[in-house]
């Protein structure tokens, strides 16, 4: 192709993709309840605006536009193979259908677009990595697929209807359960969580970040749609199994992030870390609400919509900011990088803000949404049925050690890249990134700080969605962030009090340290025990960083580490030793690679039952193929 | 068909209109100011004891004052390598101790920050100090920083969540989610029972014995107190905290040092806290108040000091151990806090 | 009312005493724990003899201050010493997991007490959920160290829980009764600490 087109193609897609949602938007703020069906001579799509789809068509048309602005410089990387503006458009817009639309075949029909919009952005690269995360994440993908289909056909068959309007209360628990299995492939929570972190590192950094931010969450969607609007009432021990998974998850996930050296790796388990926290909310939220605690429901729902929020515009702006790296410091391996913040110093700020915020740190909205999840956990404990209070106290301790966990790893990603010395050249001689990537970057991070400090709007705007999916409100004031209408709340967190409080102690202390002691400042060496300075290998590193907790919490890895030293050389005088550290995922290990051995076993048995030269015996096995079906279709389908 | 809520759900807080008069602010700017002003006394104090307890005639109990005050007129010694993470941390880890001290009821109820004092937000600002604390550790690309910061990691990923669950047990144990809620019901049970004899159900000895013990080992941990880490050394293999401020010096250092004295103070106040409330609720009760709680402290001191000199320092990989004692010390107080519904 | 409250934390410490046995791996901090667990036995069987003004009791916190606070520790000290085992114990899982793990027990624990609470404990579900949970995490010990002196604290451990369940249902057991047991644990202590010092010593030829 000419190359000379390639800047009007991106600018074109670029600019489509801001117009694109902006429509959306307009559409959706137009008026709440419009419908529309579209016929043609073949299929008939219908859709529909109620809160929760222009909740989700607002939240992924605003994080696609910070993206876009982002990605008109960024993808100038990708000049050569314009294609990715090609997909991710039509991914952006096939997420905007599907929460919109309003029949089984519109909502599979934009699903499986979807899914295959992203297997081509995750396989773009084309090296060999990505075409095998490329497959593994196709492979789970419509194994997900296929569990959704399946909850959606029973459901027609109990209702022979293929529009939504009919699905109200309708759903058992059956029908839940396994589209909630399959949706959670899609959210990549902890047993099923496999391809997220193989296909969400190997793709461009603003289609990861559009995967991590907002295609995850369209999981979230679509559960929530099954718990509370399709839903027939019973099973309060689902809720009870979506707070375990998410528990799990939540801890696994931010366990296994600690340990990453790849940033886009440790973002991707974190994602998995986030989902699991949404996935504890949504668990709270269902349980109460089959067991009547009306504002416990609210609250945790709550907390589950904020978070998709916050997990949101944190993530992909990390996820931009991974991809700043990658361009211009030229890796992605912490152990490689270094003292960027020298080098890139306003990216270094908006990173900082990002990482606060995911890490769940006071004033910031991370902690917003973590804390009602808190809240939310230990009004479940104060309903003292017998069972849910033992799952929220585990839920707890796990959420504590997550978010502790959290911590950690997010001062090892900022520490390890942005402090310290640079430890190769290309980190050394990293540049500021383009005033328009960092324009993308800073939206979705003032959104972060905006929504942290002063939540008010953010809350009573999304009090309409959550009347829609619960029947209720939370009551909010300017100044406080909770207040619960129908039972009174159980504590209260004012965040902007506590964001004036921290500025007026921190003014006050600056002033006074201003006044009173000496303002004079001198630049020298970091002291090295008279070692030598310039030695940057003397730092430490990213996987020694996270070492001693990995060692305690030893059983949740299966790691392997050997040192390789040269031979005939002295113990003290050793030039140079080699530390090769690989580190498992447990469920990969005992659970998918065993099933993949079993499954290749069984085909080689069939292979040899199957590839007989006697056309008698193939003749035998069709034959033997029509009895079954029959048996199958008398004795299991009539 | 909605289903009457259990007694317990509907126990709310009853002051949420936690009103600011003048006399509340008043007396929370005194108390704020009284406490920062008392905490390098209270390190210096157990400094003293230590060091008369081995032997030593020792530092004046005022030395901390007169050290920071020198501090602040040393220039700063910047590397080269540092960035804006070094000139925003220090600040940032001290006033988020201060916030909340902010938020304690230490001998008034009224706390100037009380209205939004949620235990798990005291939590995670200390959350928030580390995080700070350990970034300048590793801004200056020293090798002893990233030493610090990721025992400081080890230490708090083990710690928080004990620090978190004796909050929550003590949210349970009260029905009430703020400190100076907990705090102030545990001391109003507390005096109709053993003051007037009344019957009540409500408290126990049991939780708070298991709570103090377990906020004992958490701040233990957290103030790098000896039997997990020591204050005073210098020496690269034991350091945990003082890793971190390894580079810092002039007002930096003061600031963080500082900023160890306040966290201590806090960590103390809130043992104190539990042991024995007794927080004033007017202007006529702060005397007595203050004096109960200058003595709860000084006692609390003396603790610390004896467990510092009774003991020798961990091996880092022991030091899970009795964390996780911790932890599960907490989760026994959580159960029988909940015994009850 | 103040009683209960004092009985309540004595309970708690015969816990807290378990779950640091499981934290510590030295034998000789661990016969002390259970000298002290003990001592809380029988500081609690005294205030239910307070309270209930009953004889048996009384007899029965002689006893036990007598033989398990005294004897027995004294015993397996003098047996410790000869046999100079006193270093670190080998563990099958680290020691954070195996708190963590009595945590876990005492929540399921309660969950069970929960479920089959019966009326005429003086405590309700209470001493039942930290006397089951003792007894659990006694058993934990003895399946998960290497050392035959575990094994023997793991047993104590265990009769403590059993004994502590039986003085809350009954209000005091026949002393005779308490007594034959009481004898027959002195009795099997010895017996251990005797094969203890053959093992010993056939290890040793």
């Amino acid at each position: 192709m000419n190359t000379k087109y390639n800047g009007i193609y991106r600018y074109f897609f670029g600019c489509l993709s801001i117009l694109i949602p902006a429509f959306f938007i307009a559409l959706s703020f137009y008026d709440f309840k419009q419908e529309f069906i579209i016929k043609s001579a073949l299929l008939s799509f219908s859709f529909k605006f109620d809160p929760l789809s222009v909740f989700f068509v607002i939240f992924i048309s605003a994080l696609s536009v910070f993206i876009s602005i982002f990605s008109i410089k960024y993808g100038d990387k990708y000049d050569k193979k314009p294609s990715l503006f090609f997909y991710s458009f039509f991914f952006v817009v096939s997420m905007i259908i599907l929460v919109i639309s309003n029949d089984i075949l519109t909502f599979l029909i934009f699903w499986e677009l979807m899914s295959i919009f992203s297997f081509l952005l995750v396989i773009y690269e084309g090296n060999e990595e990505s075409r095998k995360a490329g497959f593994l994440y196709f492979l789970m993908t419509h194994i997900g697929t296929v569990l959704i289909t399946a909850s959606f056909i029973m459901l027609y068959l109990k209702t022979s209807s293929l529009s939504f309007d009919y699905y109200k209360g309708t759903a058992g628990v059956i029908i839940i359960a396994i589209a909630i299995l399959g949706f959670s492939i899609k959210a990549g929570i902890m047993p099923f969580h496999t391809w997220l972190p193989y296909a969400h590192p190997v793709a461009p950094a603003n289609i990861s970040a559009i995967m991590s931010g907002i295609m995850v969450n369209m999981a979230i969607y679509g559960i929530l749609k099954f718990l509370f609007i399709f839903s027939s009432g019973g099973g309060a021990f689902l809720g009870i199994a979506l707070l375990t998974l998410g528990a799990l998850s939540a801890l696994l996930g931010i366990m296994y992030a600690m340990v990453q050296k790849d940033i886009k790796k440790l973002l991707a388990f974190s994602t998995i870390e986030n989902m699991g926290i949404i996935f504890m909310g949504m668990g709270v939220s269902y349980w109460a609400k089959i067991e009547n605690f009306k504002s416990l429901e609210y609250l945790a729902m709550l907390a589950v919509l904020l978070h998709i929020i916050n997990h949101g515009l944190s993530k992909s702006s990390l996820f931009m900011g991974s991809g700043l790296i990658d361009k211009y410091a030229h890796t992605r391996n912490m152990e490689r990088l270094g003292g960027l913040s020298k080098k890139m110093k306003q990216l270094s700020v908006l990173f900082l803000i990002g990482v606060m915020s995911i890490s769940a740190l006071p004033p910031l909205n991370g902690f917003l949404s973590e804390w009602y999840l808190y809240i939310s956990l230990i009004g479940s404990v104060f309903t003292g049925n017998l069972y849910m209070v033992y799952f929220s106290v585990i839920a707890i301790a796990l959420l504590s050690l997550s978010g502790a966990a959290a911590g950690a790893a997010f001062t090892k990603l900022f520490g390890i890249t942005f402090l310290g010395k640079p430890r190769t050249v290309n980190a050394e001689n990293a540049v500021e990134p383009h005033i328009i990537e960092r324009i993308g970057l800073a939206l979705p991070v003032l959104l972060c700080v905006f929504i942290g400090i002063y939540p008010y709007q953010i809350i009573s705007a999304l009090n309409a969605v959550m009347f829609y999916l619960t029947g209720g409100t939370v009551s909010v004031n300017p100044l406080s962030a909770v207040q619960i209408i129908h039972a009174r709340s159980f504590s209260l967190y004012a965040p902007g009090l506590i964001a004036i409080a921290f500025a007026a102690v921190l003014l006050i202390l600056f002033f006074y340290l201003r006044a009173f002691s000496a303002n004079k400042k001198r630049i020298f060496e970091t002291w090295s025990c008279g070692l030598d300075e310039k030695n940057s290998k003397a730092q430490y590193s990213g996987s020694g960083f996270s070492s001693s907790i990995m060692k305690v919490f030893s059983s949740f890895y299966s790691s392997v580490s050997e040192i390789n030293f040269e031979k005939d050389v002295k113990k003290y005088f050793r030039l140079k030793s080699v530390y090769t550290e690989e580190i498992n995922d447990i469920f990969e290990k005992y659970l998918y690679i065993p099933i993949g051995k079993l499954y290749l076993k069984l085909s080689d048995i069939f292979n040899v039952l199957a590839n007989s030269e006697n056309i008698n015996v193939s003749l035998g096995y069709l034959f033997l193929s029509l009895i079954v079906c029959f048996v199958i279709y008398i004795f299991i389908i009539r | 068909m909605t289903k009457i809520l259990p007694a317990s759900f509907e126990v709310h807080i009853n002051d949420m209109t936690y009103n600011y008069n003048i006399q509340h602010i008043g007396i929370g700017i005194f108390q704020f100011v009284i406490i920062i002003l008392l905490s390098p006394f209270f390190a210096g104090f157990i400094h003293k004891l230590k060091q008369r307890a081995r032997g030593q005639k020792g530092i004046s109990i005022f030395q901390f004052y007169i050290n920071f005050n020198k501090l602040l007129k040393k220039e700063i010694v910047l590397s080269k390598d540092a960035t804006f993470v070094s000139n925003i941390a220090p600040y940032i880890v001290l006033v988020s101790y201060l916030v909340v001290l902010l938020m304690l009821p230490a001998f008034y109820r009224y706390s100037l920050l009380g209205i939004s004092s949620d235990v798990i937000l005291v939590a995670y600002t200390f959350a928030l100090s580390t995080f700070f604390m350990t970034l300048y550790a590793m801004d200056q690309g020293s090798a002893f920083g990233g030493l610090g910061a990721s025992r400081e990691w080890f230490l708090t990923v083990l710690s928080e969540p004990s620090l978190i669950f004796v909050f929550i047990s003590l949210a349970i144990y009260t029905k009430n989610g703020r400190i100076t809620g907990i705090f102030y019901f545990i001391q109003k049970e507390v005096s109709n029972t053993f003051l007037s004899g009344a019957h009540s159900n409500a408290i126990s000895i049991a939780i708070p014995f298991l709570l103090f013990v377990s906020l004992f080992i958490v701040s233990i941990s957290e103030n790098a107190r000896i039997p997990i880490d020591n204050p005073e050394t210098h020496l690269e293999l034991t350091m945990f905290h003082e890793a971190n401020i390894l580079e810092a010096s002039g007002k930096h250092l003061g600031i963080f040092e500082y900023g160890s004295y306040v966290k201590l103070t806090v960590f103390l106040t809130l043992m104190s806290l539990i042991l024995f409330p007794y927080m004033a609720v007017n202007i006529y009760q702060v005397p007595s108040a203050l004096a109960v709680y200058f003595l709860k402290m000084m006692i609390l001191c003396v603790f610390i000091a004896g467990v510092e000199i009774f003991n020798p320092k961990m091996r880092i990989f022991r030091v899970p151990n009795i964390l996780s004692v911790a932890f599960i010390l907490s989760l026994i107080a959580m159960i029988l806090s909940i015994r009850g519904f | 009312m103040l009683m209960e409250k004092i009985a309540e934390l004595f309970i708690i410490l015969i816990l807290v005493s378990v779950v640091l046995n499981v934290s510590s791996p030295f034998i000789k901090f661990a016969i002390k724990l259970y000298s002290f667990q003990s001592l809380m036995l029988a500081l609690y069987i005294l205030i239910g003899a307070v309270h209930f003004n009953s004889i048996n009791l009384y007899g029965s916190f002689v006893i036990t201050v007598i033989f398990k606070v005294i004897l027995i520790p004294y015993f397996l000290f003098k047996t410790l010493k000869r046999v100079k085992m006193d270093k670190e114990i080998d563990m099958y899982i680290g020691i954070p997991e195996a708190v963590v793990f009595a945590g876990s027990l005492t929540l399921l624990s309660n969950l069970i007490a929960q479920k089959i609470v019966t009326a005429g404990i003086t405590f309700g579900a209470f001493v039942f959920t930290i006397s089951l949970a003792t007894f659990l995490i006694g058993a934990m010990l003895m399946i998960t160290r290497k050392t035959l002196f575990s094994q023997i604290i793991g047993f104590l451990t265990i009769d403590n829980a059993i004994f502590l369940a039986a003085n809350s249902i009954t209000h005091g057991m026949p002393l005779l009764v308490e007594l034959g047991v009481l004898f027959d644990l002195f009795v099997s202590i010895l017996i251990l600490s005797i094969l203890i010092l053959n093992l010993k010593r056939s290890a040793a030829a």
